[in-house]
């Protein structure tokens, strides 16, 4: 088990470094420079010409190896990157302050992972108990509604849901704010309404399905069939039997959700003008914040790679069956 | 105990549908009516006491017809198929029946052509200085462009902000929205099964590249990455044109394919345990109709379903890419572009035709593609219990 993880986690390393590099050369491929342009700007309106600009810009900008956009400066880049990164040193980003980038993914992820979250246990509540419920009554109409529901909130594009529900409950209807956090804990709960309904209905219909499958699974299995036997009651065999089992396939599921847990919903975040990472990270990647966009891309795949990791470890530690490394 | 006896019929049902292929023709009419085949059962029994072959009346149904039918059985496939028909038809005959199309939905709401109608026309004589000159005096009509105009007889959904007709570019938007679809998953299908099937055949080191390039790929994420390359593409002067959309498009089949390698690989990796794999190699046959002509065809229900279900998602991106505006250049008419007025809040609010039509379109396209392909498991998967 602990070889298995060790050599997983190795793995994991060598996934990330062909990632990173994919992700900086396509960065730098990028145009635009967030640094360089606003640095010209201000240079400019200040009478300095041109030359002198250019000159003292690649000065600067050798200091973060991006000066070069050779194949060769481009990996020179890379590794000046790489290097600190390895030290826990993201570079700065330059739109949001001058600070760090891991400083600037702190503070804004946590507002990502704050809705993500309650929106995260708001479909769990609803859709496990639910997807019990379908399974249980197989093919009656509790079961077809809820499967076309779901199959419909799925289908939603995020930014069709949350333009509709900004036009109706917030402009027309007036209930709800259009967008923001507000001011003090309940404004805060009052603007989240929207983009957390938006959340839930987009997810629950995964989860929902996921539970009703795993759920039928269960109810053909022998020991449901022994619980019948010994005459168990209807309610208990679903409630204790039943429940436990089909939430080890879920604990599992959970892990995969870890990138979008942390990682922020850009449309939503930024249809209802959230500042959560998502939010920030896209106006970043569009103004080529190039240590910014590098940081969340990377902060993304690590992410994704611990979420899978996770899963794999969980399938064992739930699951004694299953025997890890074979 | 009414319920109790729905259960049975629906397990009668499935085991009817395992063996179909060898069934007899009145065990097949007995699925769709019960009482029917209750009878015909009947009568199945007084042929026996005849001496009766059985098998004379045997209708065998080949595996595809057998999935064809449990297809369409079921309510919401056919509903998914019978949408993904409309919208198609929408799509690519719909312009043909518009007054306001041509090249691609641009024509503007004023007709060129009624520039030059000529209300009237009259002859006048006018004098300047000495000379006496003949002109004819025309008064033309010379129509506006209605911007941003109510929806009317004329334009059933209104026209935009640049005085199309919002109809017509949904149409026109659906050809580049659906066909698009559709060749991002056949490529991507391609090299995922090309991929898949190498790594799963071959396994040893040929495996080990092929994954480690499947784990690198799906650990990049979708939408940082087409915001970058939706710059670069734009600065090397593709901004304008369709084929911004179509190099995204190939991207998005260069990180999409691992999904289906990952499929073929797992598939091909049981399957090629097992015995007629077995009888295949001692036959002698090449490596490459070993793959191609006995492993592919077993993985082939798999690779339909999530082909179909990868259509909705692909429909997805192209309208994400378009409402986010890197997509399509913003004057093609493309659904994910209609939607992105919705950015600018006076159309969100004030016209919501421009942007709802678009988006109910994006929605319903979805979730056809999703019904037929949970339809389409369905019917492949002979273990299922209806």
């Amino acid at each position: 088990m602990v070889k298995y993880v060790i050599k997983r986690i190795l793995l994991a390393l060598l996934i990330l470094f062909g990632v990173s590099i994919i992700l900086y050369v396509l960065i730098r491929m990028m145009p635009n420079n967030y640094f360089a342009d606003q640095y010209k700007l201000t240079r400019a309106n200040a009478g300095i010409p041109q030359e002198v600009i250019d000159a003292e810009l690649t000065e600067i900008l050798k200091q973060y190896g991006l000066d070069d956009n050779s194949f060769g400066g481009i990996l020179k880049g890379y590794f000046m990157w790489l290097g600190k990164f390895l030290t826990g040193d993201m570079g700065i980003s330059f739109k949001y302050g001058n600070r760090p980038v891991q400083d600037v993914i702190g503070q804004y992820m946590w507002i990502s992972f704050g809705i993500s979250f309650v929106a995260l246990l708001l479909e769990m509540v609803i859709a496990i108990p639910l997807g019990i419920k379908c399974a249980v009554n197989q093919y009656g109409k509790l079961d077809y509604v809820a499967t076309v529901l779901c199959m419909v909130g799925i289908a939603f594009p995020s930014f069709f849901l949350g333009n509709l529900f900004i036009k109706w409950f917030a402009v027309d209807l007036g209930w709800f704010e259009t967008g923001g956090l507000g001011n003090g804990f309940f404004d805060m709960i009052w603007h989240l309404i929207l983009p957390m309904t938006v959340m839930v209905i987009l997810n629950i219909g995964g989860l929902m399905r996921y539970t009703r499958t795993n759920t039928l699974e269960v109810l053909n299995a022998d020991y449901i069939r022994t619980a019948r036997a010994k005459g168990l009651s209807e309610g208990k065999v679903v409630y204790k039997h039943v429940f436990r089992n089909t939430m080890i396939p879920l604990v599992t599921q959970l892990s995969f959700t870890l990138p979008s847990l942390f990682g922020g919903a850009m449309i939503t975040e930024e249809i209802f003008a959230l500042p959560g990472i998502g939010q920030i990270a896209y106006h970043g990647l569009l103004e080529g914040d190039i240590f910014l966009a590098m940081g969340y891309n990377m902060f993304l795949a690590v992410l994704t790679v611990i979420g899978v990791l996770l899963a794999d470890i969980m399938y064992a530690v739930v699951d004694p069956r299953i025997k890890l490394g074979s | 105990m009414k319920e109790k006896k729905d259960v049975t019929l629906e397990e009668n049902k499935a085991e009817e549908v395992v063996t179909s292929t060898v069934a007899p023709e009145s065990t097949v009419v007995a699925d769709s009516a019960w009482s029917a085949g209750q009878a015909e059962a009947a009568a199945e029994e007084k042929d026996d006491l005849h001496g009766e072959n059985l098998t004379d009346r045997a209708k065998v149904l080949s595996p595809w017809m057998t999935v064809l039918k449990r297809f369409f059985r079921s309510k919401l496939s056919v509903i998914g198929l019978v949408t993904i028909v409309v919208l198609f038809l929408f799509a690519f005959i719909g312009p043909l029946c518009s007054p306001w199309a041509a090249a691609g939905g641009t024509k503007l709401d004023s007709n060129p052509e009624l520039i030059k109608e000529i209300l009237s026309a009259s002859p006048v004589t006018y004098t300047v200085g000495d000379m006496e000159y003949e002109a004819l005096a025309v008064s033309v009509r010379i129509p506006q462009v209605v911007k941003l105009g109510d929806i009317s007889w004329s334009h059933w959904m209104g026209t935009d902000d640049m005085g199309y007709d919002v109809l017509t570019r949904l149409m026109y938007g659906g050809r580049v929205s659906l066909t698009i679809g559709f060749v991002v998953v056949i490529i991507e299908t391609v090299i995922g099964v090309i991929m898949g099937g190498l790594a799963g055949y071959f396994g040893k080191w040929v495996d080990n590249v092929i994954m480690r390039i499947v784990d690198i790929l799906s650990c990049i994420p979708t939408l940082p990455i087409m915001l970058i390359l939706s710059v670069v593409f734009t600065q090397s002067g593709l901004g304008s044109s369709i084929s911004k959309l179509y190099y995204m498009m190939i991207v998005l089949c260069l990180i999409g394919w691992t999904g289906t390698a990952r499929l073929v690989r797992g598939q091909i990796l049981s399957l090629r345990e097992q015995e007629f794999m077995l009888a295949a190699k001692a036959s002698g046959l090449s490596t490459f109709s070993k793959i191609f002509k006995h492993l592919m065809p077993n993985v082939i229900p798999q690779l339909i379903v999530s082909m179909t279900l990868g259509l909705g998602s692909i429909i997805l991106t192209e309208a994400t890419l378009g409402f986010l505006g890197i997509g399509a250049p913003l004057n093609t008419a493309t659904w994910g572009n209609l939607i992105n007025v919705a950015n600018i809040s006076t159309y969100r609010q004030y016209y919501p035709n421009l942007w709802v039509g678009a988006g109910v379109c994006i929605t319903l396209a979805i979730l056809a593609f999703n019904f037929v392909g949970d339809g389409l498991r369905d019917a492949f998967d002979p273990k299922m219990k209806r």
